[in-house]
């Protein structure tokens, strides 16, 4: 291979680069020497006396003039602490009130020149923008594990390590929060929690934090220096959970629209007369509610109407939307399933006839049924 | 080809067969090399100062002076004296950084030719060609203009950076 390319370079005159020797220098850059690397230079002369050419002498670190002799003037290369801590998603992660083991992700790259360990400290942050948004709400209960499977996603149970053990030069790992969202969280707040990574000793689960060689320099040792910004062996990154929640608000209006006398021209509230409640649901938080059930006390002096809708067929009209549905409410409990019954004193409507109020464009949802005027 | 190529060259070539003649002498030239690295104290104006120390503490991106002091120990002056400093493994030559007194300054990539900055191409593996860039230099040559005189001495310095 080297002597090929040898050939190669005396073809080309002067243009003499092979792009396979480009290319591993590029990665030697990456990474950078690896620490308690010897590092020889050694300069050559020649000269010549009167007209006759002298035999080239070899430099040392004292002066050298035996021909030929001479000795490199060496160092080695000292450990470099550094690293990196990134944000992975380039986003927030979406949370509600109340849920659990919210997944945050984060890249933690050693860029420094020998095999690391690191320390690994989630926190939440108070204030401070981070997508534009501006924390002003906390997560819970949170706990930082490394990707030990690598696989780039956290998966409770396998990915247990707290701490990176041992991280080799130039290579990364994946690390996550898990946090929990507290339920008294509100809709449109944000929640900024920061992963914080500082150099430790390698092998030691992050145990033994890295220290910088302090006081005059050892020659002929591996110092260690902090090369990282702030040279204290820490970097940060800051993720968020953006809270979104329900916001419902529920509206009930009635309208009389027959009674015995005037039937369905200008009805009155008389004795025999029919009034129809509507009850309104909008949502205008940024989740859907799930679950929702409507309990509503029927009035004193009313009977509730049943076969008030379809042509006597259905008690309960729900409105999704554009979708209409309808369900029947039987007394006593939901026999039938459909989510709609009627003790004696309340009318119920909940699932499957009524169970989720989205957010738009399906963000209002109306139920509506008759009652009679004793 | 040019003018420093044909120079230097020549006195390549020519040292090969007086090598094999002299092998036995004592060489008229001693040849030291240091290796040094900036560090920045505090003096006692209280002001910062840039000092010179050997260097130990070396990481990646530092930058490393080497020092190359050659010295006529004869009674004869020496003619052609040329230093050649292969950028050690590990480093590159930082752009610039070649200093010396009186001496003609060139690069090379391979070891064999040597030239000015802008003589200096690289064919890219589709075909272009482009100047060399200063950290894909692999020696630095210094090339005295005139004869260097018993009991004088040539210093030349340059930097090279960790990778």
């Amino acid at each position: 291979m080297f002597e090929s390319r040898m050939k190669m370079m005396r073809r080309a005159g002067l243009a003499v680069f092979a792009a396979g020797a480009f290319g591993s220098w590029q990665t030697a850059l990456a990474v950078g020497t690896a620490a308690n690397t010897t590092i020889n230079g050694q300069a050559t002369v020649s000269y010549s006396v009167g007209t006759v050419a002298q035999t080239p002498i070899e430099s040392s670190p004292t002066g050298n003039s035996t021909p030929g002799g001479g000795a490199p003037t060496s160092f080695v290369v000292d450990h470099r602490v550094d690293l990196t801590v990134s944000e992975v998603s380039g986003g927030n992660t979406p949370a509600t009130p109340g849920q659990l083991n919210l997944v945050t992700g984060f890249l933690v790259t050693n860029t420094g020149n020998a095999a690391q360990g690191f320390q690994l400290t989630p926190a939440n942050l108070t204030g401070g923008a981070l997508f534009g948004n501006t924390d002003n709400s906390d997560a819970a209960n949170l706990r930082v594990f490394v990707d030990s499977n690598a696989n780039g996603v956290y998966d409770a149970g396998v990915d247990t390590a707290t701490a990176i053990d041992t991280l080799a030069a130039d290579a990364g790992v994946a690390v996550f929060i898990v946090a929990d969202i507290p339920g008294t969280a509100i809709d449109g707040s944000f929640a900024n929690v920061q992963l914080g990574a500082r150099a430790a000793v390698a092998g030691t689960n992050g145990a033994t934090l890295a220290t910088e060689t302090a006081g005059a320099d050892t020659p002929g040792a591996v110092d260690v220096v902090f090369g990282d910004a702030g040279n204290d062996a820490t970097e940060v990154a800051a993720d968020q959970y953006a809270i979104a929640s329900a916001a419902l608000s529920v509206r009930k209006t009635s309208v009389v629209v027959e009674d015995p006398v005037n039937g369905t021209t200008d009805p009155k509230a008389i004795p025999g007369a029919y009034v129809e409640y509507e009850v309104q649901i909008s949502n205008t938080g940024t989740a859907s509610a799930t679950g929702i059930q409507i309990t509503d006390p029927l009035p004193a002096n009313t009977a509730f109407r049943t076969g008030a809708f379809e042509g006597g067929t259905s008690d309960v009209q729900v409105t999704v939307g554009a979708t209409v549905s309808y369900c029947d409410a039987e007394a006593g409990s939901d026999t039938n399933g459909d989510g709609c019954y009627r003790t004696a004193t309340d009318l119920v409507v909940g699932t499957p006839a009524l169970s989720t109020v989205d957010i738009a464009p399906n963000n209002v949802v109306s139920v509506r049924f008759q009652i009679t005027i004793n | 080809m040019n003018a420093y190529a044909k120079t230097l060259s020549v006195i390549v070539l020519a040292a090969l067969p007086a090598g094999l003649a002299l092998a036995q002498d004592a060489g008229c030239i001693e040849l030291k090399t240091t290796a040094q690295t900036e560090r920045t104290v505090i003096g006692a104006d209280g002001k910062p100062h840039t000092q010179l120390a050997p260097a130990t503490t070396v990481v990646p991106g530092t930058e490393v002076i080497w020092t190359i002091t050659a010295t006529n120990v004869c009674d004869k002056p020496a003619g052609n004296v040329a230093i050649d400093s292969p950028v050690p493994e590990h480093m590159s030559y930082v752009a610039d950084s070649a200093a010396a007194a009186a001496v003609t300054v060139s690069y090379s990539i391979d070891g064999k030719r040597y030239g000015s900055p802008a003589a200096i191409v690289v064919r890219e593996a589709d075909g272009t060609t482009r100047s060399a860039r200063a950290d894909e230099y692999r020696h630095v040559r210094y090339a005295m203009r005139a004869p260097l005189a018993p009991g004088e001495s040539l210093s030349a310095s340059h930097r090279t950076r960790v990778q």
